[in-house]
């Protein structure tokens, strides 16, 4: 008889309990969904970001064969013959030798590629003239590109002197304060090949009679470019019987399209 | 005999009950009110609309001279990317294409921004940090909710990260037009942040 009290207490703990429940269920359910498009969100994010060429490369490349070298704060394939093959401006499988490129080394995500066959050059440009020369939009090496993957960047004259032409970081500083032309195609630096170097001084860039951009510091009012004489760093003021191999930078977040990097798989770009 | 007893028992429940539910039912609108704002961060189609942007700004643009050099954020940890922010396209004030994307997706406010304002701006700041964190956001973060967005942030894989704000309504017929926060009625603004 006395345990009205009891019901009505029961009914509000019920009550109380059901509405607990609900509220429960709601933000499981909330908290469920969050998850659930927290992870959709990263997923389309990875996506945009992931098919990414350098992010790629920095991912798969062995940590022997691409090392940080931090005196030219870069990335930088070293070794006599490190997986750095790309396909440039073909999807063709094998890739077509005249597409065939390596990879010299990643700054900002910027991949820097070199062509590997040579192409010929009759005249000893000057400077400026070799640029417009790789460069000329009708004529020039630029001309068979596919252009839209390529990034323009300073091109630097060098002037660097024989005295610092072995030290890396000498070299390096050099050529980044040295007058600077913007375009697209240029040549191999010294610090690119001197970058190449790994502990046992084994070289990929090692090709004897290739011409690099850097230019040797002289007062006679001409160009003499630096070029690798069997292994060794010279200078000649005649360029036409040396090896020309351009170079140029891919754009930043160029697509990766797969390859392994070996010789007959090589990296292949997008767009 | 013991009435009074049940009736002051039932009437502590009743309270003891009453203040939890005022408790729960302010925590649960507190937890909706946090998911209604959430529901406007990084939404997928306005990712993927942000992603359209940055891509073209990346294959277009001189973004990466601009983050490369080293006074652009000297003294700020952000700068406002716009079709008319100088320097962003060679040669010419403006692109066209540009633009038009930026209208056509109500895009209302895009930052470019260093990791730095996502790990320092944070927690106990003082000194150096702390004066051009609030000149960030003084001079490039004005907006309440964009502010708060970014301050959500804690992914910093990359070095910079574009954040975009598209604030959007709906005409009388239904379509949805760009609008401006604050001014328009029913403009909502939605947030993405995609690293460059």
């Amino acid at each position: 008889m006395n345990n009205k009290g009891f019901l009505s207490t029961s009914m509000v703990y019920s009550f109380f309990l059901v509405f607990l429940l609900m509220i429960l269920f709601i933000v499981a359910n909330m908290i469920n969904n969050r998850i659930l498009v927290s992870r959709l969100v990263s997923d389309i994010k990875e996506d945009i970001y992931g098919n990414d060429l350098a992010d790629f490369i920095m991912d798969a490349a062995s940590d022997t064969e691409l090392i940080y070298n931090a005196e030219i704060n870069s990335y930088r394939f070293v070794g006599a013959n490190p997986n750095n093959y790309v396909c440039f401006g073909s999807t063709t499988t094998p890739c077509p030798s005249d597409n065939l490129y390596r990879i010299i080394g990643i700054t900002n995500n910027q991949v820097k590629i070199i062509k590997v066959n040579s192409i010929t050059v009759t005249t000893n440009y000057a400077f400026l003239e070799l640029l417009n020369y790789l460069n000329d939009t009708d004529t020039g090496f630029y001309a068979t590109l596919n252009s839209s993957n390529i990034n323009r960047t300073n091109w630097y004259s060098g002037n660097v002197s024989e005295d610092i032409i072995q030290n890396l970081a000498d070299v390096y500083s050099a050529e980044i304060s040295s007058d600077a032309v913007v375009d697209w195609v240029g040549l191999p630096y010294v610090s690119d090949f001197l970058g190449a170097n790994d502990e046992a001084n084994n070289n990929w860039l090692n090709v004897s009679n290739t011409l690099f951009l850097t230019q040797h510091l002289n007062d006679l009012g001409t160009s003499e470019y630096y070029y690798l004489n069997n292994g060794v760093i010279n200078y000649t003021s005649d360029i036409t019987t040396l090896i020309i191999r351009p170079v140029f930078n891919l754009k930043n977040y160029t697509a990766f399209n797969g390859g392994d990097g070996s010789q007959n798989n090589p990296f292949m770009i997008g767009g | 005999m013991n009435r009074g007893f049940v009736f002051i028992e039932t009437i502590v429940t009743v309270v003891i009950l009453c203040a939890s539910l005022i408790y729960l039912y302010s925590s649960y609108s507190s937890i909706i009110n946090n998911e209604e704002t959430r529901i406007y961060y990084d939404d997928p189609a306005y990712v993927y609309k942000a992603s359209y942007l940055r891509d073209y700004l990346i294959n277009n643009s001189n973004i990466e001279t601009i983050k490369n050099d080293s006074q652009t954020f000297a003294d700020y940890f952000a700068h406002n990317i716009g079709p008319i922010y100088e320097g962003l396209f060679l040669g010419t004030t403006s692109d066209p294409d540009f633009y038009r994307m930026w209208n056509n997706f109500h895009v209302r406010n895009m930052v470019l921004i260093p990791s730095d304002l996502i790990t320092e701006c944070d927690g106990n700041l003082s000194g150096e940090i702390e004066g051009k964190c609030e000149e960030t956001y003084e001079n490039y973060i004005t907006s309440y909710h964009l502010r708060n967005y970014i301050r959500s942030l804690n992914d910093t894989g990359h070095d910079y990260y574009l954040v975009v704000e598209f604030s959007e309504t709906l005409d009388d017929n239904g379509n949805i037009i760009g609008c401006n926060m604050g001014a328009d009625i029913r403009c909502h603004s939605y947030y993405v942040s995609l690293g460059i």
